[in-house]
């Protein structure tokens, strides 16, 4: 499913439908929503959005618009535009971030379920489905060991279908989506799965997801678990290149258990994730270690001194390879990649003040140990990457 | 003046709201809600009434005390919850947040003058329920 498919569809949808829903004034509704978000970042070694090594980097934008519309009380249809700009990793060039046509077959308090079909964002975590959205983020970078941001682009949206339910079930409720699409697969996706930019690239995609909220007493106490496959075919470069990866899938999976408290003053959250990869059949330098699985998890506490301001700590860590958390072993494997590339413990705290509700500021200091997720495109040499490094970031935000 | 016009307008009341009551348009045909409902309803996880037709939600803006207290109170959850609900919905185009209006003699207009629209309404400020009808919780 491309772009033209989704357009063909929305345009189908509108004629069909728009007119019935147009002439009672009642029941159309159109509403529009933006944000636009300006970062910055320091680091005093490595490099994070940008040269931020040097004098800090500016190089973090994220806009986006959308828009929904209510042809009946059973169909909507929603689109959002998005550019994001995040120093090497993301150019600025707008993206259709999401389009979709949602059907809701019923709608009562014990079960409201339906359907949805485009370009959707996942339903990954706690985070994911909003993850450039500034309003929606606890700290100006979500926890990179789950969200990091290289790949992002396969978390991000994909073009499918999801069927979902609201389920009321004892002491509360159930959020529901099981999804299948096709992943997006670009150049990203290569230099997080292939350690660079790949002679070849994956032509084909396809994953399914299923995730689980359990919200008891008003959303007070969030538990969710969630299973993800993917599979990304490679296809070598034509003519055959010496190194080249050998055609075939990449698979992906994924498990994450999430958990939330929400008080009035204070926000616990936690999530954890595996991540096996399997290159067997891509071979090439991943014939070393054809099999591995991340590990990643945080812990974070969220503080309301008052409605204007926030306080935030968070501990956050990654393994690249679960069985071999420090990177001893790899390191040999893939020399000259240094040992800490294949970890990160990062230390947050941070603090958000909201004058009013359309504004938000944010400032916050990490303090890191490895380099797993400091992006490749912002750190072409990974012999230059220092093990211990900070970052001291700010953002502004306005919505409308 | 404006204290002889609001003793004038109790005067001409025949009934009035109680304390932060739940309102709906006068064509809604539902008695009573219990609170699920009502969380459904705000959180705008439930888009539609029994009968079919769309739920129009009003609401007033995050820091008006009398959100805070009917959030708190009816709903029971705090205003931050709802707030990032509907922000996940808006911005994952998977639902809507509510309109928002001014202050509460917006919110009586506006529900009073929406088909299939539901709102609420604070103590102190008395108004007359003759174009919106209050229900009960339970």
């Amino acid at each position: 499913m491309n772009i033209n498919y989704l357009s063909a569809l929305f345009v189908s949808g509108l004629s069909l439908l728009s007119l019935p829903a147009l002439s009672d004034p009642h029941i159309s509704d159109l509403s529009i929503n933006g944000f636009i978000t300006q970062g910055f970042f320091y680091t005093d070694e490595n490099n994070i959005y940008g040269q931020s090594s040097d004098n800090g980097s500016f190089e973090f934008r994220e806009a986006g618009i959308n828009t929904s519309y209510r042809f009946n009380s059973r169909l909507r249809g929603a689109a959002q535009l998005m550019s994001r700009k995040a120093g090497a990793v993301d150019d600025g060039n707008p993206k259709l971030d999401y389009a979709l046509l949602d059907y809701r077959f019923t709608d009562s308090v014990d079960n409201a379920a339906g359907i949805r079909l485009g370009r959707l964002k996942i339903p990954f975590g706690f985070y994911n489905e909003t993850r450039d959205v500034a309003f929606t983020r606890p700290s100006i970078m979500l926890p990179q060991s789950l969200y990091f941001d290289q790949a992002r682009d396969v978390e991000l949206s994909i073009d499918g279908v999801i069927v979902y339910s609201y389920l009321e079930v004892p002491g509360g409720w159930l959020d529901i989506d099981l999804l299948y699409g096709k992943p997006q697969t670009d150049t990203n996706v290569e230099y997080t799965y292939l350690s660079g930019d790949a002679p070849g690239k994956f032509d084909d995609s396809m994953g399914y997801l299923g995730r689980v909220i359990y919200n008891a007493d008003g959303g007070r106490v969030r538990l969710g678990a969630m299973l993800a496959n993917y599979e990304f075919s490679y296809q070598p470069a034509k003519p055959a290149v010496f190194l080249d990866f050998d055609k075939g899938n990449m698979k992906l999976d994924l498990f994450i258990l999430s958990a939330q408290y929400n008080a009035e003053k204070w926000t616990a959250t936690a999530e954890y994730m595996l991540h096996d990869l399997d290159w067997r059949e891509l071979g090439g330098v991943f014939a070393v270690s054809p099999q591995t699985t991340i590990e990643s998890y945080y812990l974070q506490l969220q503080y309301r001194i008052d409605q204007n301001w926030e306080l935030l700590l968070r501990y956050d860590d990654m393994r690249l390879d679960k069985d071999d958390p420090n990177g001893t072993t790899n390191a040999i494997l893939f020399a000259p990649k240094p040992a800490h590339t294949f970890y990160s413990e990062d230390i947050t705290v941070g603090v958000g003040w909201k004058p009013n509700p359309d504004w938000s500021f944010r400032a916050e200091l990490h303090n890191v140990k490895g380099t797993a997720w400091a992006a490749e495109q912002d750190n072409t040499d990974p012999t230059e990457l220092r093990k211990y490094w900070n970052i001291f970031a700010l953002q502004a935000t306005y919505r409308f | 003046m404006s204290l002889l016009i609001l003793v004038f307008s109790l005067c001409l009341n025949t009934s009035s709201a109680v304390a932060d009551s739940v309102i709906v348009s006068m064509d809604v045909e539902e008695l009573s809600f219990n609170k699920n409902f009502l969380l459904a309803v705000f959180s705008m996880r439930v888009t539609r009434w029994p009968d079919g037709r769309p739920i129009k939600v009003f609401v007033l803006p995050d820091r008006h005390p009398v959100h805070h207290r009917f959030v708190k109170q009816h709903l029971q959850i705090f205003p931050y919850q709802l707030r990032n609900n509907w922000d996940r919905q808006v911005y994952t185009g998977t639902g809507e947040a509510p309109v928002q209006v001014d202050d509460i003699d917006e919110m009586y207009i506006k529900v009073s003058q929406t088909p299939g629209s539901i709102g609420y309404l604070s103590a102190p400020k008395e108004l007359s329920l003759k174009e919106v009808r209050s229900v009960d919780e339970y």
